[in-house]
């Protein structure tokens, strides 16, 4: 749905403070696809979604939406950013109506949809993100805890009804309970309503919970594009990038140096518990053991 | 605990209560007592809302008690004339590092502090020259701090705090917004300042992880204390800290997973080396588990 080619962004062209934050990125995230971008700080992860919507414009390189170019000059940007949600990081200071209701509703009023229609998307976008929209409509949004004002933001995208939803480090600064709701519910988004999802997070440990793929950028650059496992394989190279492996999965490669037979590529406390039961279970499971008894 | 001990931030009876703009009073603490004791490190953790972040200000009179008294190294954070005495002992780190960084030069940033404390330029080189060794930013005394990483940043939060000789760092939430390497970065720094120089460490945390490295957790909810112990005794009480908004990390869970599948491990095992070193011991390869 969305395709990238030959991505080049180049902030404050022109002038001796000029740095190149993307360089030569190409990428494809299709339809129904939970994809994370993982990077250190300054890898140029925030200025490649906002190139999926449009709010920046490439320095060089193209952009496309369902293969039409979102700079051409017949496309109207406001559908393209209806269709593509983008929840930037803090979304609570962006607040700014009296009711939770009416910030909800802020964009679909904007896109000149009646009274009923808005109310109806509010409603539906708070349940998505599981406020009771009787209970929490009529309050102000600076009533509430941070997470539940991190859901009002998110329901705010959700009333657009887009086809994908891109989060920039949606659970910074919560609570562990806050962060698992939120992570839940956008989980859920993708299994019901098909949402293709973009998750920015410094959280290795939710990428291996959320995602399916992952997307690796070192100073503007793509340097990897592969399954969670795949790029999750090689723990010294993501070192180097600054960035880390899931605790399960530090701890599954101790216990393989330490002679155990333990899958290396678990992501979760579920996966990581499996294997090592299984290591323990089976003796004479790895060959060496197998050589050294018959030996 | 230890009664005798001697006593560098003790909190009694805490209060605080907001106004908001109307004028409604909101209570942040509600009866806090807390002793931190000199080179030891206190991790307070709790969920959004539950009062830490209030807690942490009082440690260096950035607010000043409703109720109840903090005493840092004997000083009364009430006491107008010592607020500077207090400042100068405990140190404050907070979240977000680009709204702690104030000069243009690295260098320059590092001496704010000192040369608010008033101390002769000479005495100033020489704090500064040592703080950046300390935290290993030396190579980068000149840049623009701006140009820096994030954990970069941090450390130069870090290394002008320790110019003004504190006896405590209090990090407020001092990780959250850094990649895993910055993240790593500022706790090998503030663990190894412990270490190798006494400094007592106060974190304000939402990532367990972080907690299971101090000496003792405190959690806070609804502005007083809920629970407090060693790591492993917070971290045992799993479906209390899942009420308090908060949960064990995931090497601890996993270790009570392995529990109750039948492995017989010691039940308080935090971190992937410890789980491994004693899934490890059990393993016999040509016998199943010991």
């Amino acid at each position: 749905m969305i395709r990238c080619e030959h991505l080049t962004y180049v902030y404050q062209r022109g002038t001796p403070f000029a740095a190149t934050a993307l360089d030569d990125v190409s990428l494809e995230i299709g339809a129904g696809q939970v994809v994370g971008i993982i990077g250190a700080t300054g890898s140029g992860k925030s200025t490649l979604v906002q190139h999926f919507n449009g709010l920046l414009r490439p320095t060089a390189g193209h952009v496309y939406l369902d293969d039409v170019d979102i700079h051409a000059r017949e496309v109207d940007r406001r559908r393209v950013r209806q269709q593509i949600g983008l929840l930037f990081q803090y979304p609570e200071h962006q607040l700014f109506e009296e009711t939770v209701s009416a910030d909800v509703g802020f964009g679909p009023r904007n896109l000149g949809l009646g009274t009923e229609e808005v109310q109806a998307r509010t409603r539906r976008a708070l349940a998505q993100v599981g406020l009771d929209p009787d209970a929490f409509g009529p309050r102000s949004p600076f009533a509430l805890s941070n997470g539940e004002m991190r859901r009002v933001a998110i329901a705010g995208l959700l009333a657009m009804e887009p086809r994908m939803l891109i989060l920039d480090e949606p659970t910074a600064g919560l609570d562990p309970r806050s962060r698992r709701e939120i992570l839940d519910r956008i989980v859920r988004l993708h299994d019901t309503r098909g949402l293709t999802i973009v998750l920015i997070t410094h959280s290795m440990d939710a990428v291996a919970r959320l995602c399916t793929r992952l997307i690796v950028l070192d100073r503007g650059r793509l340097v990897a594009d592969g399954s969670v496992r795949e790029v999750f394989s090689d723990p010294a190279w993501l070192a180097s990038l600054g960035l880390g492996i899931p605790q399960v999965a530090v701890c599954a490669r101790l216990l393989r140096e330490r002679g155990l037979p333990v899958r290396s590529d678990v992501l979760t406390v579920d996966e990581a518990r499996a294997a090592i039961l299984d290591a323990l279970s089976r003796p004479a499971g790895s060959r060496t053991v197998s050589e050294n008894s018959s030996g | 605990m230890t009664d005798g001990a001697p006593v560098l931030i003790k909190v009694r009876g805490l209060f605080h209560t907001y106004r908001t703009g109307a004028g409604e009073p909101v209570p942040a603490l509600r009866g806090v007592d807390l002793d931190v004791h000199p080179g030891e490190c206190v991790a307070i953790v709790g969920g959004n809302g539950s009062g830490k972040s209030t807690l942490a200000k009082h440690m260096n009179a950035l607010l000043l008690p409703t109720a109840g008294e903090v005493l840092v190294d004997g000083l009364d954070t009430r006491d107008h004339d010592a607020v500077w005495a207090v400042r100068q002992r405990v140190g404050m780190i907070f979240e977000n590092p680009d709204d702690q960084l104030v000069a243009a030069v690295v260098e320059e940033d590092v001496a704010f502090g000192c040369e608010n404390l008033g101390l002769p330029p000479a005495e100033i080189r020489a704090r500064v020259d040592a703080a950046l060794r300390t935290v290993g930013l030396e190579a980068l005394r000149r840049r623009a701090p701006h140009l820096l990483s994030g954990g970069q940043k941090q450390r130069v939060a870090i290394a002008g705090v320790l110019a003004m000789h504190p006896q405590c760092l209090v990090l407020d939430e001092a990780t959250s917004m850094l990649d895993p390497s910055g993240q790593r970065e500022v706790m090998e720094t503030v663990f190894r300042l412990r270490r190798d120089e006494g400094l007592t460490l106060v974190l304000i945390t939402h990532t367990m992880e972080e907690a299971a490295l101090a000496d003792r957790i405190v959690v806070l909810a609804g502005g007083v204390v809920a629970l407090s112990g060693t790591p492993a005794e917070v971290f045992a009480r799993e479906r209390l800290l899942r009420n308090l908004r908060l949960e064990p990390p995931q090497i601890a869970m996993l270790g009570r997973g392995l529990i109750r599948a039948g492995v017989p491990l010691p039940p308080d095992l935090l971190t992937a080396e410890q789980l491994a070193d004693a899934v490890a011991a059990l393993y016999r390869p040509d016998g199943g588990t010991a």
